[in-house]
């Protein structure tokens, strides 16, 4: 990963960055792919097939019912731009260059 | 502060509820280790009152009635700050209650705070918390462990008689090893994680820290249990069967001689204790962390998209458009750590259409097979729960790669979903260290039956 890509990224995450900071990510970001490479290169991921471990154990919903527990005031009590009961936003439609 | 002897106290008239609070928060301040963001005195006198007038009329509601406890600030309580150890959350106030704070409130037991930990669960030190480090109460200049790093530290300094935290991928455990106290992670899906902060939600499992195993078992009979507003619980209880076969793994590499010493110590009293116990090779630990940062990083880019500074948390106006104004609040609110891990899941997502995170899936599945491949064999396994003993503030908060390996012994519970428990084991000088306990899926009660037995052998010869 190259300076150019990290800020991609950065820009995809919605996340600002300080020069400072872009030149310690890029080099521990590195770091971190390097090491997940490091171990997926020492198995042989032909011999690792799918099971059915998703299947059996993490898709055993119950049923789902929505309810109306929060009151409108509930839901905005942390919201700080507020009208009406309405949440005030930053504008969306950039103007024209 | 254990259970028993406190509610003894209680009935006895030794001792009250208030007066306990009053003790609690005096020792607290006294101690300055940090491991508390919020304190709920208002909370916690009103309950110990109440709870004092049930002792007085011998109508008490559980083994919990007026015991202290603290929760990880990641578990909502209506009206109460929580703020997950997080900037862009730091005046969030949760507006309901999380279920096993309910729970717990229905039991009788008083909320003391809510306690320190690594930002949004991510981190294996406390360091990564915008509150500041939290101190180990058995030697101060060294790391609690995280990311529960305040919880373990509550506990192992009476601030409370239990703490209830978050596991991920060892996130309860290790904490619970560096501070020598227990700590269980039960099989996901058995407490429920309505009102927890999601950090990587198909590994996300609540946990457990106490003073003892037999203290663990009344607070997991307390909160365990289907919920209407988390579909992944049940309520599953395993058939009582005897402790026979443990196996333990004889080469762990990257261990600090002084925990393989204990451990080697630990295998041979269980084997004095009449166990059959025989040697295995884990072929999957370096694998289960590949996996593990690939699912983490990877959800929690996901899971918190949601922080963007409009609805609630950390909120700015200034910003050319929306999108510049989500760029300046998540810059400015999320930590290093927490910012690094979701470019890096942003990254494994966008990478080669995904690929990566697909291949975890796989991993995931292979980790799982191997280890009930294992307890086909065997009912236990036990391993070190940390490759290190407690590590000093600051050594390694710069070096990601050497942080993660605090994972590696405890994340692939996770990823297979399999019960497992810390006992603290011994110290070296005042660091203590802790031995994890593994079963099967689902075998939760006979872990910690078999936890018990192990751990009164273990206190009795010291």
């Amino acid at each position: 990963m190259d300076k150019k890509l990290l800020e991609e990224l950065a820009r995809h995450s919605f996340i600002e960055l300080e020069e400072e900071e872009k030149i310690k990510f890029l080099d521990q970001i590195n770091n971190i792919f390097f090491d997940i490479e490091r171990i997926l290169k020492e198995v042989n991921l032909k011999d690792i097939t799918d099971g059915d471990y998703y299947k059996k154990y993490l898709t055993l919903f119950n049923h789902d019912e929505p309810e109306k527990e929060f009151t409108t005031e509930d839901l905005l009590m942390n919201s700080k731009n507020v009208k009406n009961n309405y949440i005030i936003l930053p504008k969306i439609i950039k103007e024209k260059e | 502060m254990n259970i028993d002897r406190l509610k003894k106290s209680f009935e006895t008239k030794e001792d009250s509820p208030v007066k306990m609070v009053d003790l609690v928060y005096e020792k607290i301040e006294r101690d300055q280790l940090n491991d508390f963001i919020t304190l709920s005195k208002n909370i916690a006198y009103e309950q110990a009152y109440l709870s004092e007038k049930r002792y007085e009329k011998g109508e008490t509601l559980s083994d919990l009635d007026g015991i202290p406890f603290s929760l990880k600030d990641n578990f909502a309580v209506k009206g109460l700050r929580m703020t997950c150890g997080s900037k862009i959350l730091s005046d969030f106030v949760s507006p309901y209650d999380s279920t096993v704070y309910k729970r717990l409130k229905k039991a009788g037991a008083i909320l003391i705070g809510k306690n320190n930990l690594d930002e949004f669960a991510m981190g294996s030190s406390n360091e990564t918390s915008y509150f500041g480090v939290v101190k180990n109460p058995c030697e101060k200049d060294f790391v609690p462990g995280g990311s529960s790093g305040g919880s373990a530290a509550s506990v192992a300094s009476d601030h409370s008689s239990f703490s209830i935290g978050s596991d991920t991928g060892g996130s309860v455990r290790q904490p619970a090893s560096f501070c020598g106290v227990v700590g269980f992670k039960p099989t996901y899906g058995k407490i429920s994680r309505y009102g927890l902060v999601a950090f990587s939600s198909s590994l996300d499992t609540v946990g457990i820290l106490t003073k003892n195993v037999s203290d663990c078992k009344k607070v997991f009979n307390v909160i365990r249990g289907v919920d209407e507003h988390d579909s992944t619980v049940d309520d599953f209880k395993c058939e009582k069967r005897d402790l026979k076969k443990i196996c333990y793994v004889k080469q762990i590499p990257h261990a600090d001689p002084k925990v393989t010493e204990l451990y080697e110590q630990v295998c041979s009293k269980l084997e004095t204790m009449g166990f059959l116990v025989e040697p295995v090779t884990l072929d999957f630990i370096d694998l289960s962390m590949a996996a593990y940062k690939i699912q983490t990083m990877c959800e929690a880019s996901s899971n918190l998209a949601r922080y963007d500074g409009i609805k609630y948390g950390l909120q700015k106006v200034s910003g050319q458009d929306l999108f510049d104004v989500y760029s300046k609040v998540r810059g400015e609110g999320f930590g290093k750590e927490v910012k690094r891990r979701i470019m890096t899941g942003t990254y494994l997502l966008m990478y080669e259409n995904g690929k990566y995170y697909s291949l975890s899936f796989k991993l995931r599945d292979y980790i799982s097979n191997s280890v009930d491949r294992i307890f086909e064999k065997y009912d236990m396994m036990v391993l070190p729960t940390s490759l290190s003993l407690p590590f000093k503030i600051g050594e390694r908060v710069d070096d990601p790669v050497r942080m993660h390996l605090s994972d590696s012994l405890t994340a692939f519970a996770n990823l297979a979903n399999v019960p497992a428990i810390n006992i603290n084991c011994g110290y070296y000088q005042k660091l203590p260290i802790g031995i994890q306990f593994v079963v099967k899926r689902n075998d939760d009660d006979n872990l910690l039956e078999w936890a018990q037995i192990i751990e009164q052998e273990i206190k009795k010869n010291g």
